[in-house]
């Protein structure tokens, strides 16, 4: 991989040597990735390669012991998944993180509330534009839900993700790390989601998606990454390659890979 | 009735947190002697000594806010402790005293009447009126439901947290402030020992009103109804001349009831949660 500078304005993510130790483990090292704008990019490995940890050091969840994350083309890192939330960087957990109670729209918007006036805490809500431009974000990302009212917690699990996704998508976000977006869901489920992240790539906006489902990972990314005992194995273009060369890089089936 | 339901009001932005405030009713005693003490003994002006007394039942709502979301310390434990803490406090000021006599405003907040409608019903349903909308129409109120569904939710999306706890406190120490004036101005008298008991009275007024003891889900009219019920079984019972110890027996069934019947419910909805 070509290090020069310059090219650090096509890249909407560059991660550099990052290396993580908990304790005396290696959980990461001297890992780096990179995401080209608009780009939808794949992390796969096998459990305990790193993955999730990587992800929470780009995030901010984690702090790295060296190396550096550039996120348009500045070097920057996050202190609190909040801070890259700030920044246009989106992450949709594993376990959800909406509200069940609420509605679709007020999850949507949990956070940055639309008001008629602002008064502190006793700013008053914008009801009817939240709902409009809610309706808009979800149309925009191929999400059907007919009744906006109901609490959360009666919908499927597939609308559900469709929500955290759609949120993730309405922020103005440039990046949207989804961590196992489909783990949980049944199959028709998976479908619908997998149908929203592809509208996620007709808006542009670039996405770091961590699966064990190759399938599904051949079918949404353009690139895929393949983290290893902690190391980067390194990466294919996902037209060039097959699922057979990504197992056995998860493995380390072939010591070619290394 | 007006007393249970002003402290439900506050209860139930409280237990909308999945919170829990036990001693709103010895906050009420608290404020009570404050404003007696004030008014009657020393002689403030009226209007001076119900602001002194309104922050005061506000203060002891910081009190539990900041302990329960600075120190982290669980709600029910520090409440149960202010439910002593507080009314020693009030007994203290009057040295177990009871200040008769009250101020005529105050008796007007607890006796008088507009148009026919007595003073602690108009009160009680201006309250209700405000706080309903508070919950509904501004941030305060969707951060409430958005906290005690899922507080880790809430905080990912950058919502102040312990703030917002702080607040339902507050609101809490509010109205038990508020309540204190209607009960004293009733009773004509103020000292440590009134409304004791009554913060059950006030949580199972908001149960039964529908709100959820794990947060998130439930309205503030269901509280105005459920402290209907409350006054309704109490008064009931006492026209049938049924003994007062069956009272408290029946009372403390119908709380365990609510409770049990909100968690039904939950698991219901944990249920169909797993599709």
């Amino acid at each position: 991989m070509d290090e020069d500078k310059i090219n650090d304005q096509d890249f909407i993510l560059e991660v550099k040597e990052i290396t993580k130790h908990f304790g005396g483990v290696i959980a990461l090292d001297k890992v780096s990735l990179h995401i080209n704008k608009g780009e939808h990019v794949a992390l796969v490995g096998d459990n305990g390669a790193g993955k999730s940890t990587l992800a929470n050091i780009i995030t901010g969840v984690l702090q790295p012991d060296s190396g550096s994350i550039w996120f348009e083309g500045r070097e920057h890192i996050f202190t609190s998944p909040l801070e890259a939330r700030l920044n246009g960087m989106e992450t949709v957990f594993q376990d959800l993180a909406l509200a069940n109670d609420l509605g679709v729209v007020e999850n949507i918007f949990l956070g940055r509330e639309r008001y008629r006036l602002k008064l502190g805490p006793f700013s008053i809500l914008n009801h009817s534009d939240m709902k409009k431009q809610a309706r808009q974000v979800l149309e925009e990302t191929g999400i059907k839900i007919q009744n906006l009212e109901v609490p959360i917690r009666n919908l499927s699990g597939g609308q559900r993700q469709g929500v955290a996704i759609a949120r993730a998508a309405s922020w103005g976000s440039k990046l949207i790390i989804l961590d196992e977006p489909t783990a949980a869901l049944g199959v028709q489920e998976t479908k619908k989601v997998e149908e929203i992240i592809r509208k996620l790539k007709q808006q542009g906006i670039s996405a770091l998606m961590i699966s064990h489902n190759l399938t599904q990972v051949f079918s949404l990314s353009d690139n895929i990454w393949v983290l290893r005992h902690g190391k980067m194995v390194g990466s294919r273009i996902t037209k060039e390659t097959e699922p057979n060369e990504i197992v056995s890089m998860i493995t380390g089936a072939h010591s070619l890979y290394y | 009735m007006a007393v249970v339901a002003l402290l439900g009001a506050g209860m139930t932005f409280v237990i909308l947190t999945s919170g829990i405030d036990l001693s709103i009713a010895a906050n009420l005693a608290l404020v009570g002697t404050t404003i007696g003490v004030l008014t009657v003994h020393v002689g403030v002006y009226p209007v001076l000594g119900i602001f002194i007394g309104l922050c005061v039942g506000s203060a002891v709502g910081v009190f539990n806010g900041v302990l329960v979301s600075k120190a982290g310390l669980p709600a029910l434990i520090v409440t149960l402790g202010g439910l002593t803490l507080w009314r020693g406090l009030a007994f203290q000021v009057t040295s177990g005293y009871d200040i008769s006599g009250m101020v005529p405003i105050i008796s007007f907040i607890g006796r008088g009447d507009i148009l026919k409608i007595p003073m602690p019903i108009i009160i009680m349903f201006v309250y209700y009126g405000i706080t309903s909308w508070v919950l509904k129409n501004t941030k305060l109120g969707r951060y409430v439901y958005a906290i005690g569904s899922n507080e880790e939710a809430a905080r990912r999306a950058g919502i102040n947290v312990s703030r917002y706890k702080i607040g339902v406190y507050i609101i809490g120490g509010f109205s038990a402030g508020l309540a204190a004036m209607v009960l004293i101005g009733r009773l004509d008298s103020s000292g440590g020992k009134i409304a004791t008991g009554w913060e059950l009275d006030a949580i199972a007024a908001v149960v039964l009103g529908g709100t959820s003891l794990l947060g998130g889900r439930g309205n503030i009219w269901g509280s105005l109804f459920g402290a209907l019920l409350m006054t309704m079984i109490r008064n009931g019972m006492n026209l049938l001349g049924i003994s007062p110890f069956i009272q408290m027996i029946t009372l403390g069934l119908v709380i365990i009831g609510a409770v049990w019947i909100d968690m039904i419910r939950v698991r219901g909805f944990k249920r169909s949660h797993r599709d």
